[in-house]
């Protein structure tokens, strides 16, 4: 429910004769300040100057309204309007204003948070009603908002009279006395108007829609709010509400589809996995994730956030509306308010889901015969013997009458996974104390891991509470309040590994051959082919090696703050932020025989644990004021000091348990003592503190021309003194042209245009510590002097060469911007454009060998990220149909364009694919995306012979039939290393998402899509050169004769240039267009209207329903790399599960 | 009211002083507090050592697969092994690790040198022994990267700065240097008088013996008569052999009596139950100090695991591969198949040195019945280039734990050290690097004299011979196979043309690829030495990083350099 905006404004009818009020209008005064979020009175504040003289209270009425937010509402039958009034006022507030103006008549106002003033008569009712009474008919009924909360205060007015009412704290309403063919016309703050027609009904329930976007609403920016009508920088809100309705585990991948401008994407699909967030583009290779502040407190995790705990997040995308966070804003800012308290009885919400997940795609890969014949066909063009498979295979008896073999992927489903989700959720509050209290748990199965899935658990609570000791009649002077936040998260059978090539068990499942079963005769995990000793059962692997693996984090967030306001518009406010985490972790390994290499004769127990906390002081000023009611400034100075990394982590692992189970895997249940068995670790975790201060004035002209100046100044514990401030400027300016005069004439099409660039700088300072000293480490430079083989000699060694100059990373940003709303505001159109600069990125620049020790950070590239967002809205109603739908789109186009070493070039990992060229496959290089593919390029397969021979440039020596045609791209007339290229980008070009929901009579429907367009993904999901294997069924189309493929080339176990060798065989599209999130949902309260309950929603949603992409493997969303800088490697990627799930939403 | 905010904000804005960006590297020392005392110049000292110990890929595993002794073997994706067995590159920066770990060496060892004044009062005994290793494992770098590589950058500094490749006088010159400065700084004390926890740091005779080899090299491969000394002068042929002569006469290393003892196949818990050596009374000298053939050496330790510098993974490489049930190769454990021993080189060595007892003590041949395999699996996770004899120097040695139901300890160290029984990572033989046969074997070839080679002959039981370079290349080849010696012998011996005596030695081998029959081909070997002079690719990034100072070796720019 939202409280900012009136639409009604019955006065203004022309036509308006009689507007009745029959409920009394005191009782309607009761409510709507029970309403009142606070008890200031706001016409106390906002001031004004009006000139009138002996005018009309109508004129009154009409400039306060044009001036202010202020809708008057009263009875044309007891409020005589054309009543002739002067007013000589300057810079008064309007209750003042209106004081004045009132005095000696007999009418009296009253205004409510909703900035309606209802002017009521106070002296004798000239001409009481009745002389049509109990003429027309009674209706009654109920409004509620779109989620069944009842909505009280909503005014219904038949249309054309004056005839109206305000319905009650239960949203009811009761309209005597109207006529039959009457039509009810339904406002609320916030929300659309509507309108019904009777038809001879006595009782009509209406739901109103929110309003799509709403001028008023206050959007946070950083120690404070702002009108959004006001912003001038670029920034994005999402309601809580539209987070939780997509019924996600976590609410980052709900925001994927209405947040243009971030890159959200998951490392693995994994319960539990860690996000990769970017806005705007990465801006280097180091930390690039956005800064995460819930409730205040800088630091947090918001992948482990329940969404039912989220009131709204807000996104700030630009370095103006960022710099208030100066150091770490670089990579923008996410803020997260949860769930706030509001007064009234307490009112308790349960939000449920219950649902079951399956693999929504497998990568096809060959059944036993088919791989046979592949490896047949391998030998074969290399002009070796085909393996003799009736003695290397000992199911190949089986093969031959038609077994199809294993498919690995399917045995380790865990068909149904269950995911679950429930919240609970109160708030309520006095005139003085306001609290919100919630605990949710959610629950998620994996869909992979059959028998030993993973399954995530995440408990949380949360209370928020608010209360004011010390107020007068104009506003709150000493105001305390709290944000409590503890997540308990606990993770069994965690130690399923995605990732890499050597340590992913996903990819062992994809790339396991399929000639052996899961299982032996016995049940056991069947062993090795005794000639592929090394290929063991996948399954196994998992099971033994990492399933018995439980890890639980506990983490504590109080935010305890007093505002005390001596003056008004005053207001100095001083929180501590406390976070606290803690985390432990314990895993067994089995004895274990699966043949070959895999194989452990010793069991072995792990713990580890982990604690640390962290605590801001903030202190901060705020001076609001208006001069001459047209100058609105708005100044914050403010203090904060942060240290973090305290705490400690230990851990240990021995082997030889006198247990020999996970559930006994304690390290003191282990009792032999031998040295070269045991590790043990224990570290500090890094200190670090940030001490900054920082200012903003917000400053307005009538509410139609807005400027805003941020300055903020860091220090930093991660630099050498002299190193450690950085200073983060910033400007931004806004024209609300549609207030302009000369739009007047186009109002009815134009309803709200905002123009708005900001400039701004930003500090990005996550770097290790202690770059710009030289170091010595004791870690890793042993050597085994003397006779003892078990204790070798300490060594210690210079482990960076020193940079006594590193200091902030600076990230620059222009960005112009427009925001508008057509045709009643049905149609919204926003649009960003920016540009980007990281300047003196913090990078580890590769350094010679020679030099002798790790390169140190320095600050040394810059990157540019320029892009353009758009929103485009539009919502409204035919007949009971209520329907919006919304598109946004993102593009960026990332460069580097400066690398401070001689190479201007940053080399990624080098072990990302399992082919000969073990050079790194993605890179960042001046003139090129972060993170682009490199590799050679090829021109398709060489068909035949004559081919080759009438190939003119550069080709191989070697080149057969079926090799492939690799581009000579310098023309050197050689095919060697220096005609590698730019093969691939994993950035896409666009990132777009598509909103669109429906309302009738009760039922509500939606669907969420998102998606990608012009990145690429490298995939490597067979062990190139291994001869066991198995292939994905996209390289059935290899060439295996002249014509049959001019893609893939051949197999061939002899040949590594073709399969061997980083080239674009392994890069296919990216693109894709997800169906993230359909739900169709039905209130049974419209049903069954007198059940108890204020709202008894049952949904059915799919969440990942469909993906449309060509590409061949899982899922095309690939977050991962070896790197963080990077994405988009597919080396057997854990797709994310179809889920299908029932939920309801009760409020009582 | 008021006076009570203006209190609350003193308090709370006073907080923000600098101070608090103060903080303590908790887990490292750096320039300022280190080193402070003998300890920490120890403990820099034995960083130096340990980037010896992290890269074993280098002069003696390269050394072997290059040479006729061995084949790159292990399985089809071991595209290195094979790259270096033809002298190709299988990837651009194929030999980065090996680069990058000895300039680490030496960047460790001139950071010792520079900061060695920052502790005070350390008694000369202490500051020449420790200044002394300091000198030979910069020169123990140096002459492994020009061996390797050619020609190299030159920095006897720590410093950051692009420096463009020295010539060989320059690079030789400073090995000689170093060598000549650690010689005259270490005490002439005996090995038998050393304390055993002297045991692997360098000393006067491993000195002495590495600038016998350098002088040796040098002197061969670049055509000279002397070793260049920097800032002038020169090491002379007859100083060297006074070198020589003073670590045969001085320095209390011997050969040992048998052969067999010098290799852990005769490991106190494996020796009874392995035929070959079962009822022969043989005892391993083991690593504690008995052996006196040792002159230097890398030494590893039992806390071996995955790609640290503690355990002997070359060991690993050169074991039996893929075998489903390794009790059926007692002793031989498990391994990657890597190095495969060249077959024609045994035949070759048969027919010279007919009785030569050092085959079948440096060879194991799977199908030798006196060899006790109970049963050699072929194809074992598909081992290419196969030809059934392995490396028995260096390789896995097992150990009964109970031999009548053949249950076993992957390696002899987890019963002899107590190391885990974790498979692959717990090898801790020491590599020896530089051996007293050597010692004597350049003596001989020095002097043109036949007392050392006859000494080493004798240890075998092989008749006294006179003195011709052709038996002294011959004994060189038999006594030191696989210790990563002959190749480099082969190049100083002739240059640019140790490539037609590799293509003649190895060219058509017979070997099992996958368990398909094949025949070995060096069809281009002979021109790659031709082209590179035997020397290796330097890291293209390292290049790249450079700036084009740093330019690529000769010969591998060329198309046919690529695997």
């Amino acid at each position: 429910m939202k409280f900012n905006r009136i639409t009604l404004s019955l006065n203004r009818d022309g036509g308006l004769k009689k507007f009745f009020l029959i409920m009394k209008l005191t009782w309607a005064f009761i409510l709507i300040l029970n309403l009142q979020m606070s008890a200031s009175v706001w016409s106390q504040t906002t001031t004004m100057s009006v000139k009138l003289k002996n005018s009309t209270l109508q004129e009154l009425f009409t400039k306060i309204e044009k001036s202010s937010e202020y809708r008057f509402f009263y009875n044309n039958d007891e409020v005589d309007v054309n009543q002739r009034i002067s007013v000589d006022a300057e810079d008064k507030t309007i209750g003042a204003i209106l004081e004045t103006a009132l005095k000696g008549l007999p009418y009296s106002f009253k205004e409510s948070e909703n900035k309606l003033i209802v002017i009521e008569r106070t002296g004798d009712i000239a001409n009481p009603s009745g002389t049509n009474a109990q003429q027309g008919k009674k209706v009654t009924g109920k409004v509620t908002d779109s989620t069944g909360g009842s909505l009280p205060g909503v005014s219904v007015v038949v249309k054309g009279t004056t005839t109206g009412v305000i319905t009650d704290s239960d949203g009811n309403y009761d309209l005597a006395n109207i006529p039959e063919n009457a039509t009810l016309q339904f406002s609320f703050v916030g929300m659309k108007t509507q309108e019904l027609t009777v038809n001879g009904k006595t009782e009509i329930n209406i739901i109103l829609a929110e309003d799509a976007i709403n001028i008023d609403e206050v959007v946070a920016i950083g120690y404070g709010v702002q009108k959004k009508k006001l912003v001038t920088g670029a920034t994005i809100q999402i309601a809580g509400a539209d987070i939780q309705k997509q019924s996600t585990i976590s609410p980052l991948t709900a925001m994927q589809s209405q947040s243009p401008g971030l890159s959200i994407t998951q490392n693995s699909g994994k319960p539990g996995s860690d996000f990769k967030i970017n806005i705007r583009g990465l801006g280097t290779i180091g930390n690039a994730s956005p800064l995460v502040i819930i409730d205040n407190v800088i630091g947090g995790d918001l992948n482990s956030l329940n969404p039912g705990d989220i009131e709204s997040i807000d996104v700030l995308k630009d370095a103006a509306s960022a710099a208030i966070y100066g150091a770490r804003a670089a990579n923008g800012v996410i803020l997260i308010k949860t769930k706030q308290g509001k007064k009234g009885k307490p009112r308790i919400s349960y939000d449920s889901y219950f649902g079951i997940q399956n693999v929504a795609k497998y990568v096809d890969v060959l059944n036993a015969q088919q791989y046979i014949d592949m490896e047949n066909e391998s030998y074969k063009n290399a002009g070796s013997a085909i393996p003799n498979w009736a003695a290397i295979v000992p199911e190949y008896a089986k093969i031959q009458q038609g077994w199809t073999g294993t498919n690995w992927q399917k045995e380790f489903t865990h068909k149904n996974a269950q995911v679950q989700n429930h919240t609970i959720n109160m708030t309520g509050g006095s005139d003085f104390s306001t609290f919100s209290l919630g605990a949710s748990y959610t629950s998620q199965e994996a869909v992979y891991g059959q028998p030993a899935s993973p399954v995530y658990n995440n408990y949380s609570f949360r209370l928020n509470s608010e209360h004011i000791l010390y107020k007068n009649n104009d506003f709150d002077i000493i105001k305390i309040g709290e944000n409590l936040l503890y997540t308990n998260v606990i993770q069994n059978h965690n130690g399923m590994a995605t990732g890499n090539i050597s340590s992913n068990d996903i990819r062992n499942v994809v790339n396991m051959h399929p000639l052996m079963p899961v299982y032996d005769a016995n049940g056991d995990f069947s062993k090795a082919i005794t000639s592929w000793a090394d290929v063991a059962n996948p399954i196994g692997r998992y099971v033994y090696g990492r399933s018995d693996n439980d890890s639980k984090s506990y983490s504590l967030r109080v935010n305890p703050y007093i505002e005390i306001q001596p003056v008004k518009g005053l207001i100095f406010k001083s929180s501590f932020g406390y976070k606290y985490y803690s985390s432990e972790n314990r895993s067994y390994m089995p004895v274990y025989n699966l043949g070959g290499r895999n194989l452990e004769s010793l069991d072995r127990v792990y713990q580890s644990m982990n604690s640390s906390y962290g605590y801001q002081i903030e202190n901060t000023i705020n001076y609001k004021t208006s001069i001459n009611n047209s100058h609105n400034i708005n100044v914050l100075l403010g203090q904060s000091l942060e240290k973090n990394g305290f705490g400690a982590y230990i851990s240990g692992s021995n082997r030889g348990s006198i247990f020999d189970s996970f559930d006994y895997a304690y390290l003191n249940n282990v009792k032999t003592l031998n040295t070269s068995n045991i590790s043990i670790n224990g570290s500090p975790n890094g200190k670090s503190a940030i001490n900054s201060v920082f200012g903003r004035v917000n400053y307005d002209y009538k509410e139609k021309y807005m400027a805003s100046l941020i300055m903020r100044a860091d220090g930093s514990s991660n630099f050498a003194k002299g190193k450690q401030w950085g200073y983060f400027p910033s400007a931004a300016a806004g024209w609300l042209v549609s207030e302009e005069s000369f739009m007047e004439s186009s109002r009815k099409v134009v309803d709200y245009l905002k123009v708005r660039a900001s400039w701004g700088q930003n500090g990005n300072q996550s770097i290790a510590p202690f770059q710009y000293m030289s170091t010595y480490s004791f870690s890793g430079g042993d050597y085994y002097f003397g006779t003892s083989k078990a204790s070798p000699s300490l060594g210690a060694y210079p482990s960076i060469l020193p940079n006594k100059d590193v200091t902030w990373e600076t990230s620059e940003q222009i960005n112009i911007g427009a925001d508008s709303r057509f045709f009643n505001s049905r149609l919204a159109f926003n649009f960003d454009w920016y540009n980007k600069k990281t300047i003196n990125w913090l990078v580890q620049a590769p350094v010679p060998a020679v030099w002798g020790a790790a390169a140190p950070y320095i600050n040394g590239g810059d990157v540019e990220n320029k892009g353009v967002e758009m929103i485009l809205s539009w919502s409204d109603k035919v007949g009971e149909l209520t329907y919006s739908i919304s598109g946004n789109i993102a593009f960026n186009k990332n460069e580097v364009t400066r690398i401070a070493n001689t190479q201007g070039l940053i080399e990624g990992a080098t072990t990302v694919f399992s082919t000969a060229d073990r050079t790194s496959f993605y890179r960042a290089q001046v003139g090129y995306p972060i993170g682009y593919f490199y590799g050679y390029k090829t021109d398709g397969v060489f068909q035949n012979q004559a081919q080759i021979d009438a190939f003119k440039g550069g080709k191989l020596a070697t080149a057969k039939p079926g090799d492939l045609i690799y581009v000579d791209t310098d023309g050197s007339g050689v095919i060697d290393a220096k005609d590698k290229t730019m093969i691939g980008d994993p950035n896409p070009d666009a990132i777009y998402g598509l909103n669109i929901s429906l309302g009738y009579k009760g039922f509500d429907f939606s669907v969420s899509a998102n998606g990608v367009v012009g990145n690429q993904i490298a995939s490597n999901l067979r062990p190139n050169e291994s001869l066991y294997g198995n292939w994905p069924t996209q390289y059935l189309g290899r060439w295996h004769g002249e014509g049959t493929s001019n893609r893939y080339p051949s197999f061939n176990t002899a040949n590594l240039s073709n399969w061997g060798w980083n080239s674009d065989v392994f890069v296919d599209n990216g693109d894709f267009l997800r169906i993230q999130n359909v739900t169709l949902g039905y209130d049974f309260k419209k049903l069954l209207p007198k059940m108890p309950l204020g709202q008894a929603r049952i949904y059915f949603a799919a969440n990942n329903l469909y993906t449309f992409t060509s590409y061949y493997g899982a899922d095309p969303e690939i977050g991962y790399a070896n790197d963080g800088w990077s994405k988009g490697i597919d080396l057997g990627f854990y797709p994310r599960p179809r889920t299908f799930m029932v939920g309801v939403n009760l409020k009582f | 009211m008021k006076k009570y905010i203006y209190i609350v904000a003193i308090i709370l804005f006073g907080s923000s002083c600098t101070d608090v960006l103060d903080k303590k590297d908790l887990l490292n020392k750096n320039d300022q507090n280190f080193p402070a005392s003998v300890a920490d110049l120890q403990s820099s000292l034995a960083s130096i050592y340990q980037k010896m110990a992290a890269e074993q890929f280098g002069e003696m595993f390269v050394g072997t697969l290059v040479s006729d002794e061995a084949f790159g073997g292990g399985g089809p994706d071991d595209f290195q092994s094979k790259a270096i067995d033809q002298q190709k590159k299988n990837n651009e920066d194929m030999l980065k690790s090996t680069w990058a770990n000895y300039y680490t060496g030496i960047y460790r060892a001139n950071k010792f040198m520079e900061s060695f004044d920052n502790v005070k009062n350390v008694p000369d005994a202490t500051k020449n022994q420790v200044m002394g290793e300091a000198y030979f494992m910069r020169a123990w770098y140096y002459q492994s990267l020009a061996r390797l590589f050619g020609e190299v950058p030159l920095f006897i500094k720590a410093e950051s700065v692009i420096k463009p490749k020295a010539t060989p006088a320059e690079l030789y010159a400073q090995i000689a240097s170093d060598l000549k400065a650690a010689i005259e700084l270490f005490p002439a004390t005996s090995y038998t008088a050393l304390s055993i926890n002297q045991l692997g740091h360098a000393n006067k005779w491993a000195a002495e013996g590495l600038l016998a080899r350098t002088f040796l090299f040098y002197t061969g491969y670049y055509q000279k008569t002397e070793l260049p000394l920097v800032g002038g002068g020169s090491i002379t042929k007859s100083q060297v052999v006074g070198y020589l002569e003073d670590c045969i006469n001085n320095s209390g290393h011997d050969l040992a009596a048998d052969f067999r003892t010098l290799w852990p196949y005769t490991n106190k818990f494996t020796v009874e139950d392995y035929a070959y050596t079962a009822g022969k009374s043989l005892k391993w000298l083991g690593e504690e100090g008995l052996n006196k053939e040792t002159v230097f050496a890398i030494k590893f330790g039992n806390l071996g695991d995955w790609g640290n510098s503690a355990q002997n993974a070359v060991n690993t490489n050169y074991s039996l591969r893929g075998q489903s049930n390794q009790a059926n190769s007692f002793p031989f454990g498990a391994g990657w198949g890597q190095g495969t021993v060249n077959s024609k080189m045994l035949d070759q060595w048969k027919l010279e040195e007919p009785g030569d007892p050092r085959t079948s003590m440096s060879v194991l041949n799977v199908n030798d019945p006196t060899e006790g395999i109970v049963k050699y699996e072929d194809n074992g996770w598909a081992q290419i280039n196969d030809t059934h004899n392995f490396i028995k120097k260096y390789t896995t040695i097992m150990a009964w734990k109970n031999k009548a139901i053949k249950t076993f300890y992957p390696s002899y160290t987890n019963p002899l050290y107590g190391s885990s029984e974790s498979t692959f990572i717990k090898e801790s033989q020491d590599m020896v690097l530089l051996r007293f046969s050597d010692i004597l074997l350049m003596h001989s070839e020095l002097t043109g004299t036949s007392t050392g080679l006859n000494r080493v002959r004798a240890r075998v039981g092989l008749a006294a011979i006179s003195y011709s370079i052709d038996a002294l290349q011959k004994e060189r080849r038999h006594e030191l196979v696989f210790e990563g010696i002959r190749y480099f012998d082969l190049l100083r011996w002739y240059r640019n043309d140790a490539g037609t005596v590799l293509k003649a030695n190895q060219d058509g081998c017979a070997v099992l690829n996958s368990n398909v029959a094949a025949t070995m081909s060096f069809t281009s070997i002979a021109d790659r030495i031709k082209a590179t002079g035997g020397f290796w690719p330097i890291p293209n990034t390292e290049i790249s990083l450079s700036n084009g100072i740093l330019k690529q070796a000769a010969g591998w720019d060329q198309a046919d350099a690529n695997l």
